[in-house]
């Protein structure tokens, strides 16, 4: 009941008014008549006025904004000016990709007012897309509303960071039969420091210690054997949200590791292989982008600006194919490797390359007998 | 003080004094009514502020209903209707649900309204009086909401024009 009165405020208010007017006429009286006449007359004019006023303020207004990434946050400050010299308060709508948590925002702005600053969360790496803002304006009573969308077009670039769980991780501990993982006990050589009495005594490098006169040990990576080819599934799986991150998002943590090392990094999926010295790779965020868009370019557009128009209503008419490409995400083709692509990485894969794949394509690598002997796999997707 | 009370007590004063106006004249129980459900709806709102809201819109309806049983002149009838109008939209405007600044900005569309209300109800009665008479209302009310409503519709439209210009002008 009280949801009904607040969606059909308007109608009720004049339905009562109408009332008073059709009465006092009904009535021949002409309290009723000036009381509906004076309130329709009233309540118009501040409803035309107000409508009139934010539509002008809407239609003049100038958003400067500024874009500051920080480590686990994205910084977006706004200031909404309109030439209009009016004070307005309005909600806004940040449209933005997945990659950031744009939805538990503080939505109050004030339009010729401070200047706001909204704290996104990042969620996943890739390349993130800040589209726009939908800036509403309801009046008081929640009777009028006007909204414009004001595109900003923004691309935070998100490249994965360095995680040291990742490494020593359980997803790497996995029993593979004949494949080693990835973890191995004597890791390569690192550096020499002073030694601790925590460290297991096998660690103690004798010859130099007995040379300085101190206990000195050896560090040794955690790694383990160093991969010098790194095979990584380019497929929509790699895509497929799961727990806190998604597949892509560990394997770009691994890669982010492991580019130190120079190996060679061939990426199979989408029918598609594509080979690239992993030390070269400018950034790591736009691997993610690459996989998006060519995993989105499989769904129809029509599908797409249905999905949009769904999300931003009619303001999808301002956007352009490339805006729609980079700011939805796939959810609606979920493919792994093929067996034509599990033939090729078959081709690719040696005792010494490491092999970054979703839990679904290990399950068919193991389905086509694929030797895995040497190999080191790691299955990301799993929740680290 | 806050700005609800205020708005509360402003309103209910204006309320008072038309009710007052109401006991004056025949029948007295309306006015005797009204004046008690005023001074309880303000016991009322001082335990409880939480229904005020209720409680003045249930005031304003029984004063309308009373004023409307008692007969009075054109010029009555219309210093009353201001009345009843200025207490709901300064209720209304303290309370927060109309914005000041758009109220007072509004009183120039409002002037515009009125203006044109009187200029089309001039016009208009003298042609109405024929078609009136088959339904048997009285012409000057019928022509007076008509007029007002094609008043509003004028603005209205002109409304969507500057605002049709405002956005071609600043795409």
């Amino acid at each position: 009941m009280s949801s009904a009165i607040k969606y059909n405020r308007s109608l009720i208010v004049y339905v009562l008014i109408a009332s008073l007017m059709y009465l006092g006429i009904y009535m021949k009286n002409a309290l009723l008549t000036f009381v509906g006449i004076s309130l329709f007359l009233v309540f118009t004019s501040y409803l035309l006025t107000w409508d009139l006023l934010t539509s002008l303020s809407l239609s003049l207004l100038d958003i400067n904004d500024e874009l500051v990434v920080m480590k686990d946050h994205v910084i977006l400050r706004i200031r909404a000016k309109s030439s209009l010299p009016l004070k307005i308060p309005a909600k806004i709508t940040l449209i933005c990709s997945p990659h950031l948590q744009c939805s538990n925002i503080d939505r109050d702005l004030i339009i010729n007012g401070k200047q706001k600053d909204l704290d996104l969360e990042i969620k996943w790496f890739g390349i993130a897309k800040i589209l726009g803002i939908v800036i509403k304006i309801v009046d008081p009573m929640g009777i009028v509303t006007n909204a414009t969308f004001i595109k900003l077009g923004h691309d935070v670039v998100i490249e994965p960071k360095e995680n040291a769980q990742l490494i020593i991780g359980k997803g790497l501990s996995r029993d593979l039969g004949n494949a080693v993982v990835f973890q191995s006990r004597s890791g390569d050589f690192v550096t020499l420091k002073e030694y601790d009495f925590s460290e297991p005594v096998s660690s103690i490098h004798w010859i130099t210690s007995a040379r300085v006169g101190n206990l000195v040990s050896t560090v040794r990576s955690e790694m383990g054997n160093l991969p010098k080819l790194i095979i990584m599934e380019y497929t929509p799986h790699m895509l497929k949200p799961a727990n806190k991150y998604r597949p892509i998002d560990e394997a770009l943590m691994y890669l982010r590791s492991l580019r130190s090392i120079g190996a060679l990094l061939i990426l199979i999926g989408n029918d598609i292989t594509k080979v690239m010295n992993l030390s070269r790779i400018a950034s790591l965020a736009d691997l993610e982008l690459r996989l998006r868009v060519l995993v989105i370019g499989m769904e129809g557009r029509e599908e797409l600006l249905e999905r949009a128009k769904r999300l931003i209503g009619n303001y999808v008419n301002k956007l352009s194919n490339d805006d729609l490409m980079t700011w939805l995400y796939p959810v609606n083709v979920s493919k792994g490797l093929s067996n034509d692509e599990i033939k090729v990485l078959t081709r690719y894969l040696r005792k010494d390359s490491l092999l970054i794949l979703s839990k679904e394509s290990l399950s068919n690598l193991i389905r086509s007998n694929v030797d895995l002997n040497g190999a080191q796999v790691i299955v990301v997707g799993e929740g680290i | 003080m806050k700005k609800n009370s205020l708005s509360l007590i402003i309103s209910a004063t204006i309320l008072l004094a038309i009710n007052i106006y109401v006991f004056k004249r025949e029948p007295m129980t309306m006015g005797i009514i009204g004046i008690i459900l005023l001074l309880s709806s303000c016991i009322i709102v001082m335990v409880r502020h939480g229904v005020s809201r209720y409680l003045f819109f249930i005031d304003e309806a029984y004063t309308v209903l009373a004023l409307s049983v008692i007969q009075g002149t054109i010029f009555n009838s219309l210093v009353l209707a201001i009345l009843i109008t200025a207490s709901i939209i300064i209720y209304l405007s303290l309370n927060g649900s109309f914005d000041m600044r758009v109220l007072a900005l509004s009183s120039i569309m409002l002037v515009t309204s009125i203006i044109l209300t009187y200029i089309l109800y001039s016009l208009l009665r003298g042609f109405i009086i024929m078609y009136i008479e088959i339904i048997n209302a009285n012409i000057i009310y019928f022509t007076l909401v008509l007029a007002s409503s094609i008043s509003i519709f004028i603005l209205f439209l002109i409304n969507l024009l500057i605002k049709e210009l405002a956005h071609k002008g600043s795409s």
